[in-house]
């Protein structure tokens, strides 16, 4: 059985359809990734399932209507750390919410390793850290974490992903939104593609791209006497598709160096860029 | 209890390490308190007042002589009057336009001449500069008892001429004389009035009490109105009070923790304002469980009020833009900073049932009159009922709002 399950929701602000009819189930265990440009209605969606805001449709949870929800951890893009106040006792106020006994505070601080300032004058990605930190106090099933990366540095985004593998592998459930597709690719199990409030496309990256009718290729540019076998001629290249790029790559090399001088060659792999460019007709960056 | 508890330990430490709210909480108040003792609290102070008069043509006599006592008057071995000589009313007018004199005093026309031969009254005009209220109401007061005293002098002076002209010509039997001269000198002075011993208390350590509490007053209404509708739509703007449906904690507790925390910054700000008033003058207001309990629901019912503001508004910032808004007039027109007695009825009526200034004035009944609780139980249960009301209200309004949105 599905631990989270979604059954038609919808939310509308006025004129605004922000959710439009979303279904979806998430399992346990499973890092659930919602993909989609700013304004698809992400944010809304996950207000729905976290703090159970007015909306249309059924909010299943173990098979019946969520009600109370202190099994949610709910990170959102921001309000949650009070700015003025230090990491611990962010921490302790949130402990105190929940009932956790205040060691907690310092433990999550340490696991975390999240020095001990005044909010404000943490660097993004240690806000970060803190508001996720947060999130978990209560230790709850099942978290959410709305854009945990957006305006981040790399590396700073990689530490992030580490810790909700963490999470993963301690058994919590997660859902996240993200509009990185590189994002989405490292972390989730499985994406909904999200636009306009609906569900475009839904499944595991891999499924998500051969739906799409999107292979990968190896990309030769060079001068050749003649087109390869295997090779089809493409603008200014010659092109192999093939479903296992990188374990092709030398065998494929070393015979088309017989047929003229190679001058690049290239992988090239479809990433969910690309699936969200074939179902909608437009790139995900703003 | 353990989630209010939770919100009112954040508030407290956030109170501590905000700039902006320890200026209001802590800084204000004292400079406040410092400020209004060096005013209105030293004892001494006072400056003689100027005085203009146009001198008697003719015989003048008497008002010479009334003149000289003015210049000479002192209160505290200080001058109380500071009297300038000028040509003609015009003249003294003009002075008393540009502020260089508070009073004109006129002689009538033969005002010696009258007084001394008895056979009209002596006819003086005092002419008070009415622009500034508060110096009004102090001349107008100590130039009158000084004409009143005056003229008791004269009383006196005519009685003891008439009473040796009759022990001159021997009409009174001398076994009469003692009582007729009683009878008549106490015809002069019917009854002897010090205003002064009434409340045990001096006119400067009245004052003094009366601006503490204004400035407490004062205190209590912007700190408490503009900090809880600020912190609690705050909260509202953050979405914490919706994000609690995730913990074991509900949004009532977060309504009261919040107010909790501003109660207690109020009562500190009061304590420092007390403290700052002993710091000047040496002396404490006397704070027993009645003024306590009165300014604790005092405190409770502005920042219930703070509440039902919050519950309107949607951003910390329109919040705290409303407390102000709202703050400013009511602190004029409820009595608090402005003597009601300077007030206008309507704006007297709005002071009588605002919680806040209710209260004060029962606080001031006690520390100033040392009236008692007793007198104001109608008032105290009025302004509960009214900040009981205002929480009712708000925390409907806000539940309402969390549902609806
Ligand atoms: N509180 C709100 N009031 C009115 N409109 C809203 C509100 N929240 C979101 N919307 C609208 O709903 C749509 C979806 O927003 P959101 O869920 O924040 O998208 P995303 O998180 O995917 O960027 C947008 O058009 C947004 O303007
Ligand atoms: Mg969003």
């Amino acid at each position: 059985m599905a631990l989270m399950e979604l059954k038609n929701v919808s939310k509308r602000y006025g004129d605004v359809v922000a959710v439009d009819g979303i279904s979806l189930s998430i399992g346990e265990g499973e890092i659930f990734a919602l993909l989609g440009p700013n304004g698809a209605g992400k944010s809304t969606l996950m207000r729905i399932i976290a703090e159970g805001i007015k909306h249309d449709g059924l909010v299943l949870y173990r098979g019946k209507p969520l009600k109370r929800r202190h099994c949610i951890g709910f990170c959102p893009q921001e309000g949650l750390i009070y700015e003025e106040l230090s990491t611990l006792d962010n921490l302790r106020f949130y402990a105190m919410l929940h009932g956790m006994p205040r060691k907690k505070a310092d433990e999550l601080m340490e696991r975390f390793s999240i020095p001990n300032k005044r909010a404000k004058h943490l660097s993004g990605g240690m806000q970060r850290r803190l508001a996720i930190a947060i999130s978990i106090i209560g230790d709850p099933e099942f978290l959410i974490l709305d854009e945990p990366t957006v305006g981040l540095d790399v590396e700073s985004r990689r530490e992030i992903w580490d810790i909700i593998l963490h999470l993963k592998s301690e058994g919590k459930s997660v859902m996240l939104t993200t509009h990185y597709m590189e994002e989405a690719e490292a972390l989730a199990d499985r994406v909904a593609i999200i636009n306009a409030g609906k569900i475009i496309a839904c499944g595991t990256p891999e499924e998500l791209k051969s739906q799409a009718g999107l292979k990968s290729a190896i990309e030769i540019r060079g001068k050749f006497d003649r087109t390869p076998p295997d090779f089809v001629e493409e603008e200014q290249c010659i092109v192999k598709y093939t479903e296992n790029p990188k374990a092709e790559l030398l065998n494929t090399v070393q015979s088309v160096v017989k047929f003229g001088t190679v001058r690049e060659i290239r992988v090239r792999e479809p990433t969910l860029e690309d699936v969200f460019l074939m179902l909608t007709g437009r790139g995900l960056a703003e | 209890m353990r989630g209010t508890y939770a919100f009112f330990w954040k508030g407290m430490k956030e109170f501590f390490s905000s700039k902006e709210a320890m200026f209001w909480t802590f800084l204000f108040p004292i400079m406040f308190g410092l400020l209004f003792a060096a005013v209105f609290g030293t004892p001494g102070t006072i400056s003689p007042i100027p005085v203009g008069y146009v001198p008697e043509q003719g015989n003048a006599t008497v008002s010479d002589a009334m003149i000289h006592a003015m210049e000479n008057a002192t209160y505290h071995s200080k001058h109380l009057f500071d009297v300038h000589e000028y040509s003609d009313k015009n003249a003294a007018m003009a002075y008393m336009k540009n502020g260089s004199i508070h009073a004109v005093i006129l002689f009538g026309a033969n005002f010696s001449e009258n007084i001394m031969h008895g056979a009209k009254a002596g006819n003086l005009t005092v002419i008070v500069d009415k622009r500034d209220p508060q110096e009004y109401q102090l001349v107008s007061s100590v130039l009158g008892s000084f004409i009143a005293s005056f003229e008791k002098s004269i009383s006196m002076q005519k009685l003891n001429i008439t009473l040796a002209y009759i022990n001159s010509t021997g009409t009174i039997s001398p076994e009469n004389k003692t009582f007729v001269e009683n009878w008549l000198k106490s015809m002069t002075v019917p009854v002897s009035v010090s205003y002064e011993e009434y409340a045990g208390q001096s006119t400067a350590s009245i004052m003094r009490l009366w601006y503490e509490t204004a400035a407490i007053g004062i205190t209590f209404i912007f700190s408490g109105m503009i900090f809880s509708s600020s912190m609690i739509a705050r909260e509202t703007e953050r979405g914490t009070a919706r994000r609690l449906i995730n913990t074991r904690t509900g949004a009532t507790a977060m309504l009261v923790g919040n107010m909790l925390t501003v109660i207690v910054v109020e009562m500190f700000s009061a304590f420092l304002i007390v403290l700052s008033f002993y710091a000047v003058l040496g002396e404490w207001m006397t704070i027993d469980w009645r003024v306590l309990l009165m300014l604790l629901i005092a405190a409770t019912s502005t920042v219930a009020l703070g509440l039902l503001i919050s519950s309107f508004t949607r951003t910390q910032k329109a919040a705290t833009g409303a407390a102000n808004a709202i703050a400013w007039p009511i602190s004029f027109i409820t009595g608090i900073f402005i003597p009601s007695s300077l007030l206008p009825d309507w704006m007297r009526d709005i002071g009588n049932y605002f919680p806040a200034s209710a209260l004060l004035r029962g606080v001031r009944h006690i520390v100033i009159y040392g009236g008692s609780l007793s007198a104001y139980v109608p008032q105290i249960t009025m302004a509960i009922a009214m900040t009981v009301a205002f929480i009712f209200a708000g925390a409907i309004a806000f539940h309402w709002r969390m549902k609806n949105d």
